[in-house]
């Protein structure tokens, strides 16, 4: 039998305590990249010109190479060091670091996506810097922002299962174990890959009501920013805003 | 204090570096070769399906977004594992390299696809009427008016996509193939110069996302200097 039903009801609670493991890693390590894209943004706005440039040069450097070496780097390189996390704790910390600077170029560019015009305003009104950057600033900066963490969210979700390459006990390598435990990796990595989808399509139709839900707003403030796209030879099927991996 | 440390490491990894520079180059090579396979598989199936994604027939369309929500939903080291472990019990044993290309892109082709489908959007519907009054069949209007708009809007976000494939190839190492990433490991289990060797590893990676999108750049900039002449 080609894919053994009894067999996959089986194991589907596994993989469901398993998938709580994904959930957890992603959420942590999303907090983490949060509040650390945050450091790195501001970083490096207000810093000297040295500190900026080394920052950028990191941040790139960290975006531009694979996970997968940044984590093995952390597992094989700490302990040398005289550090030792768990794997668990270890993953979470390369995952944030990896997505926090994804997180400050998202950051960068809501922030970059607000005209001059609106500091210089504010200032005329008599607003402080922190004053104009909370309440005038940051308010128009949040769709941005929320729809790409909220990309950055699912494919760090995707990513998690990355971690199973350094032994942290998640969806993806519970499927491994099962299969190498019976022989039959046919239903727990099937299985997985169907979670995985399902999971990701749900977040990402949440990001899309939010995004729709932001616009809505916008539009209502300013409808001429609108920009219509228009199909060429046909009407528009819908599209989610699942992004790079 | 610091400074003879400092050069005492570099000295260090450059003699490591020196010693195992076949393995090194071994798995650079299989690096880029999947990289690049990927890559033109990548480019292919992002243009049909996001090509498709318009199409005026709905089962293509809708064939075309399936295929984009299904890739782009699942993590592509779950298609690697699922090509190189469930597939050979459907009696398709194919060899890692295959598996690896295969796995990456189909991956990063649905992705792809969006960037195709955004860029073609991008181009104003006029461009389409315009060529339309002038008698253009559908095929000149997509390779003549649409393509020629739609590709400076895609190249940057084409190479984006390019370096986190060449990321993901890391990932093949998982599947036995002897890449950069697996060599790297092979290195280590007999050196114990870890920091060292995922040092120079990470810098070989660094290097080629450089290269990956300095190429794309200097091809946006040489179709801005033709479009700046016409």
């Amino acid at each position: 039998m080609l894919f053994d039903l009894s067999f996959a009801s089986e194991i589907l609670r596994n993989l469901a305590s398993a998938s709580a493991v994904t959930i957890q890693v992603t959420l942590a390590s999303f907090t983490l990249a949060v509040f650390f894209g945050l450091i790195l943004f501001i970083q490096s706005q207000t810093a000297g010109r040295a500190t900026t440039i080394s920052l950028r040069f990191l941040s790139d450097f960290i975006r531009s190479t694979p996970l997968l070496i940044q984590l093995y780097a952390m597992y094989f390189v700490l302990p040398e060091a005289g550090i030792r996390l768990s794997p668990m704790l270890g993953g979470v910390l390369v995952l944030g670091l990896h997505y926090g600077c994804y997180a400050a170029e998202t950051y960068r560019a809501a922030y970059f996506s607000v005209p001059e015009g609106q500091w210089e305003a504010a200032y005329a009104l008599g607003l402080s810097r922190a004053k104009t950057g909370a309440l005038v600033i940051f308010p128009q900066m949040l769709p941005t922002v929320v729809v790409g963490l909220g990309n950055s969210l699912i494919a760090l979700f995707k990513e998690s299962a990355t971690l199973s390459a350094i032994g942290v006990m998640e969806l993806l390598s519970q499927a491994k174990e099962i299969g190498s435990e019976n022989f039959r990796y046919t239903e727990p990595i099937t299985l997985a890959g169907v979670i995985y989808l399902t999971l990701s399509l749900v977040a990402a139709a949440a990001i899309s009501a939010a995004e729709r839900k932001f616009k809505r707003h916008a539009r209502s403030d300013r409808d001429h920013s609108e920009i219509h796209h228009s199909p060429n030879t046909c009407r528009k099927t819908g599209n989610s805003p699942l992004t790079n991996p | 204090m610091s400074k003879p440390t400092i050069s005492a490491a570099i000295e260090f990894i450059l003699a490591l570096t020196a010693t195992h520079i076949g393995s090194l180059f071994d798995g650079l090579i299989v690096t880029i070769w999947v990289t690049a396979g990927a890559s033109a598989l990548t480019i292919t199936l992002a243009m049909l399906a996001g090509i498709a994604r318009r199409s005026e027939r709905r089962a293509v369309r809708r064939a075309a977004a399936t295929y984009v929500e299904l890739f782009r939903g699942v993590p592509v080291i779950v298609q690697l594992f699922w090509l190189y472990y469930v597939l050979p019990m459907f009696g398709v044993t194919l060899p890692a390299s295959a598996v690896a290309i295969i796995a990456l892109g189909l991956c990063f082709g649905a992705y792809g696809a969006e960037i195709v489908r955004s860029a073609r959007d991008s181009v104003a519907h006029g461009q389409v009427d315009a060529a339309c009054a002038l008698g253009m069949k559908r095929a000149p209007t997509f390779w003549l008016v649409i393509f020629p708009q739609a590709l400076p809007v895609a190249l940057p976000q084409l190479g984006n996509l390019l370096v986190d494939l060449l990321k993901s190839s890391a990932l093949v190492s998982l599947v036995t193939l002897h890449d950069l990433t697996f060599n790297a490991q092979n290195i280590i289990l007999e050196t114990q110069a870890a920091g060292s060797i995922f040092l120079v590893i990470l810098i070989f990676y660094y290097a080629l996302a450089s290269i990956i999108l300095f190429g794309i750049r200097i091809f946006e900039r040489s179709l801005n200097r033709t479009k700046g002449r016409a």
